[in-house]
């Protein structure tokens, strides 16, 4: 070996050992673990602010589209023996609901969840709701004309839309949410004719709801379901497309606010209530209605025209605990709905 | 542990994960996941051969850069690839039923893996002796040769890419995913993610590692003893073919490269212009928190990969081989789950709780690659070498020190070079057990990417093509510094 080489090999190999050893390094800090299903672009600046202002470090786990927000769940249950995340961020009540059912959530009643209404808060206090989204339907103006417009969600089913709409999968996200809220609204029998009905008229199923913005936006099919933060991306961004709200003639259009979670036995809990505190907060409910167009669920919190606002939506009235255990039902039959 | 699960349900030993597998749909899935994975690799090895025989055995010219432009696909992570290749097909006019289907499936994941069996078949065509082929010629013409002499020799070559590659396209979810076509992979990806049914996904993953155990075995002999990835030097010279008119080969390699390679790379180009020209730079600072972290722990980690793989490649186990190999086909979300349960205790928070867990995630997925590489070069060297060292009086220390090391040098630079490409682009397994607060670029693009506009994606995924393009250059650069060419092809 040359003199270069005698340097270089040891170089990497004591390079690595101190690499391995400082990633090793347990030292405690003023910190605070949260995993979230919320995308990144808008969920990490407000974890910045909240480190900002308090000088706790945050670290965060964030999903990624091809986990549909499912990932950081099933880290949540894989890591329930010894936990590693102080709170858990979800994207709906359904995820929140899941971790209750399994007993990896505590009760925490934060004193910034007095100004929001108790229908978005779990009864025991294991989750607590904040910045709401909305399902919707969002359309492709240069493809479909103001006077076809659908009004009520069953109105897919008609002939005129055949191949033309797309849904997420509903085996994940907030599309099995509102699948699940369809089946405790309509009951059991009516849904199932509903889907059925949704596969004769050659429903598209997409991959996920960022899926359904891109199709719709690119043209490439005319109309499809997807949540108020897709559609708003797609309009920020200068597509041809609308969204509207069903049914506000008759059941309701399905509202799915975020939710916030205290993690049991987490390494950081003090902090975790801090955390979920800050989420809770008007100046939280504010950021989010700017970056995503998500609605405030605090009264007194005031938005731009174009944030949608809950008072101008006639929401679907349900239980959210209901809905979540209705999904875990309905799931073997969606399994075999999405393949046939 | 793994396999504990699979076959207790709650406390009681029972079959019943395993027979989900027997439902119409699930069979189906598997049927649509072996007809990509055999057309994948087939096709691949076939093609793959074609360029592989341009490269090695034509003289061209800028043959480094059409070997770099070639490994070009392997930068990329598939599921860019497919979108990529997805909106030019609508730009072109193509239709839906064309797009969303099992062909075009099949047709992404050939152009990113012919890389891949074009440089395990060079390699080989490499350690084609010169003489054996020029005896050949001057009994009968090249193509006789290329059938009777060269194409037997290389058959080892040949089966263990179209072995790798298909274990990698029957392992891949996020491409039949995105093109809508159900695959095996997908029920896993079910059970566990929306039914949060651990035991009936490790069962499904238990299933597909078999079928690629059924696939693999008839050529196992070829697999685990025929090299698998050769740059060394030899001692012989490489003979060339003589060819009428050998730009026409230069000129069919390099359509190849434009429709196959650079064609979606260049749809990244225009997608990341598209309403937003800084919409690259904007990327760069959106992954800026992940370059350094990216760079020591792949570095790291290519490390430990290379010198466990020298380890293992020395024992010479068979038995060790198997389970290597075994590691390699467990789909990746597999592998996070097992290293979750295995290391996420107190007693081992210092592995889990930090960037230790992604090293050793990386070692999990790529050490059998690592081991394969290096034992290649060690069945290189004559044994004589260590006999006359040992006749002596050398001790086995410095016969390793001072022969078996400085002759695998160039394997062990390869192994190395090819675990820190292949951690750059690895997701499935790292995602479910990165450490809260640590960012890799492969993570940080796909977390991003959600909700982000195409054109910060698409600069997304060209920033770290080119950050991957600055690591083998520096890589490449140490090499031609450290190692001195002993033997010089002609």
């Amino acid at each position: 070996m040359n003199r270069l080489e005698k340097i270089i090999f040891p170089f990497f190999i004591s390079f690595s050992a101190v690499l391995f050893f400082v990633s090793c390094n347990q030292t405690k800090k003023n910190e605070v673990i949260v995993y979230t299903s919320i995308d990144q672009v808008f969920s990490e600046p407000v974890l910045k602010t909240f480190e900002k202002e308090t000088g706790i470090t945050v670290k965060a786990v964030f999903d990624t589209e091809e986990a549909k927000s499912t990932g950081v769940l099933n880290r949540l249950i894989a890591e329930k023996n010894n936990p590693q995340c102080d709170v858990f961020w979800s994207g709906d009540p359904m995820r929140a609901g899941v971790l209750k059912q399994k007993g990896i959530t505590e009760a925490y009643q934060s004193s910034e969840s007095k100004g929001i209404n108790p229908g978005f808060i779990d009864k025991d206090y294991n989750w607590t709701g904040f910045s709401a989204r909305a399902r919707v339907l969002l359309l492709n103006t240069q493809l479909v004309k103001e006077q076809d417009y659908p009004k009520s969600i069953l109105d897919l089913t008609n002939e005129k839309y055949k191949g033309k709409f797309a849904i997420a999968n509903p085996l994940f996200g907030t599309a099995s949410f509102h699948i699940a809220a369809l089946f405790t609204e309509l009951g059991d029998k009516k849904a199932k004719q509903f889907l059925e009905d949704l596969k004769k008229n050659d429903v598209i199923i997409a991959v996920s709801n960022g899926d359904v913005k891109k199709k719709v936006s690119s043209g490439e099919i005319e109309m499809g379901l997807t949540d108020t933060d897709d559609a708003n991306e797609a309009i920020k961004e200068g597509a041809p497309v609308k969204m509207i709200f069903l049914d506000q003639n008759g059941f309701g259009n399905l509202i799915v606010p975020n939710t916030v979670s205290l993690i049991k036995n987490s390494p950081n809990n003090t902090n975790g209530k801090k955390l979920i505190d800050f989420l809770l907060s008007p100046e939280t409910e504010k950021m989010l209605a700017v970056s995503c167009a998500q609605m405030p669920l605090h009264k007194e919190v005031s938005t731009t025209a174009n944030i949608p606002s809950l008072n101008k939506i006639v929401p679907m009235n349900i239980d959210y605990d209901k809905v979540a255990k209705k999904a875990e039902q309905i799931k073997e039959y969606l399994k075999e709905w999405v393949t046939k | 542990m793994l396999i504990f699960e699979a076959l207790f349900t709650e406390t009681n030993f029972s079959f019943d994960n395993f027979s989900i597998i027997f439902q119409g749909e699930v069979l189906k899935s598997i049927a649509n996941s072996l007809i990509i994975s055999l057309s994948t690799g087939l096709l691949s090895v076939i093609i793959g051969t074609g360029l592989a025989f341009i490269l090695t055995k034509i003289k061209l010219p800028f043959k480094n850069i059409l070997r770099l432009l070639l490994l070009l696909p392997l930068f990329l992570p598939p599921y860019i690839t497919s979108v990529a290749w997805t909106d030019f097909w609508f730009f072109a006019g193509f239709p839906k039923s064309f797009i969303y289907s099992i062909p075009s499936v099949i047709f992404i994941l050939t152009t990113v893996y012919i890389p891949l069996s074009a440089f395990i078949i060079s390699g080989s065509l490499e350690n084609v002796s010169a003489s054996i082929e020029e005896a050949g010629e001057m009994m009968s013409n090249c193509k006789t040769v290329f059938l009777k002499i060269i194409l037997p020799l290389i058959r080892p070559a040949l089966f263990s890419s179209f072995i790798l590659i298909f274990i990698l396209s029957v392992s891949e979810f996020a491409v039949p995913s995105y093109l809508s076509v159900n695959v095996f992979t997908t029920e896993i990806f079910t059970q566990f993610t929306a039914f949060y049914n651990y035991s009936s996904a490790i069962a499904h993953a238990l299933v597909l590692t078999l079928i690629c155990f059924i696939i693999i075995f008839p050529g196992k002999h070829y697999l685990l003893q025929t090299p698998f990835v050769s740059f060394g030097k030899k001692s012989h010279k490489i003979k060339y073919f003589s060819v009428k008119k050998p730009l026409i080969y230069f000129w069919v390699y390099l359509t190849y490269i434009l429709l196959f390679v650079l064609l979606p790379v260049i749809m990244l180009i225009i997608q990341s212009t598209e309403g937003n020209s800084f919409a690259l730079i904007q990327s760069i600072k959106q992954l800026s928190p992940a370059f350094s972290n990216t760079f020591l722990l792949t570095i790291s980690s290519a490390v430990f990969i290379t010198i466990l793989g020298l380890i293992f490649a020395l024992l010479r186990n068979k038995i060790l081989d198997y389970i290597l190999l075994f590691t390699f086909a467990v789909p990746a979300v597999v592998t996070g789950i097992a290293l979750i349960k295995f290391y996420n205790t107190p007693a081992l928070n210092f592995i889990y709780g930090t960037s230790a867990v992604i090293i050793f995630a990386f070692i999990s997925r790529f050490i059998f690659i690592s081991e394969k590489i290096i034992a290649t070069g060690l069945e290189q060297i004559p044994p004589s070498y260590l006999e006359a060292a040992s006749v002596m009086g050398a001790s086995p220390f410095y016969s390793f020190k001072k022969i078996l090391l400085p002759l695998t040098a160039e394997a062990l630079f390869t192994a190395f070079f090819t675990a820190i490409i292949f951690s750059i682009g690895e997701l499935s397994a790292v995602i479910m057990v990165y450490p809260p607060g640590i960012s890799l670029l492969s993570i940080r693009i796909f977390t991003l990417s959600a909700n982000a506009p195409q054109n910060m994606v698409s600069a997304m995924c060209l920033t770290a093509l080119l950050f991957t393009l600055i690591i083998i250059f520096i890589m490449l650069t140490i090499k031609n510094t450290v190692f001195k060419r002993q033997w010089k092809q002609s």
